[in-house]
């Protein structure tokens, strides 16, 4: 079974790499610089740890929480390290909830006029 | 279409409409697997809205270790990013995060 899990980080490094290597090259264009490949894959690693820190500290902020799922206010708190990242998630958790109300108020008008179209139907 | 989305094609999975899962379907379920697999306990779950917002989070980690690099390579002015430029801000960035 441990080794299922080893396959699996295994995966998960390869596209970590993978994507840290396409924003490294897209950052390195604008400022025409090359990283190196030994700074793109010790950025991946870090990345990899650092998801590892998070991860452990979102699921406490749950399981403190009495929850089992993990929920955006535990993002919000693994984010107050630095103030202008936290500012900038919390505006996206807002953008995130205002999104989801604009669709549920399209979809209970929808639901209201295909009632209305019943109703009239009868 | 509403958002103004990049590709013609729509998740059509429960919640949504947002940019960011209509544009990179299988960004949530990467980075869903990957904080799950660091999960102690099995039932620990993660959320919709917290595995975008993760998302970005960590694409901004790895955006600010570029941008420092970077900018401790232009400071030094070398044509490339070396190890030693990202050893140098490493403590910072982990300090920030």
């Amino acid at each position: 079974m441990s080794v299922d899990k080893d396959e699996t980080h295994q995966r998960l490094k390869a596209a970590v790499h993978y994507t840290v290597g396409r924003i490294c090259q897209k950052m390195g264009e604008d400022q025409r610089r090359r990283f190196s490949r030994q700074v793109v894959a010790a950025i991946a690693e870090t990345t990899f740890r650092q998801c590892d820190i998070f991860a452990k500290d979102l699921e406490a902020f749950a399981r403190h929480a009495k929850r089992s799922t993990v929920s955006t206010e535990d993002v919000k708190l693994a984010a107050r390290r630095s103030t202008a990242l936290s500012i900038y998630i919390q505006n996206k958790s807002e953008e995130l909830n205002q999104e989801q109300r604009d669709l549920k108020k399209k979809s209970t008008g929808k639901r209201k006029s295909r009632d209305t179209e019943e109703e009239n139907k009868e | 279409m509403q958002f103004g989305t990049r590709k013609p094609r729509r998740r059509t999975h429960a919640s949504t409409g947002c940019k960011i899962r209509a544009c990179y379907p299988y960004l949530q379920d990467t980075v869903s697997k990957l904080l799950a697999s660091f999960f102690k306990e099995d039932k620990t779950r993660l959320g919709g809205d917290a595995t975008l917002l993760m998302a970005d989070m960590l694409k901004i980690f790895v955006q600010e270790a570029a941008v420092r690099s970077l900018k401790q390579a232009e400071s030094e002015d070398c044509d490339q990013v070396d190890i030693e430029h990202f050893e140098k801000i490493l403590p910072q960035l982990l300090l920030d995060f």
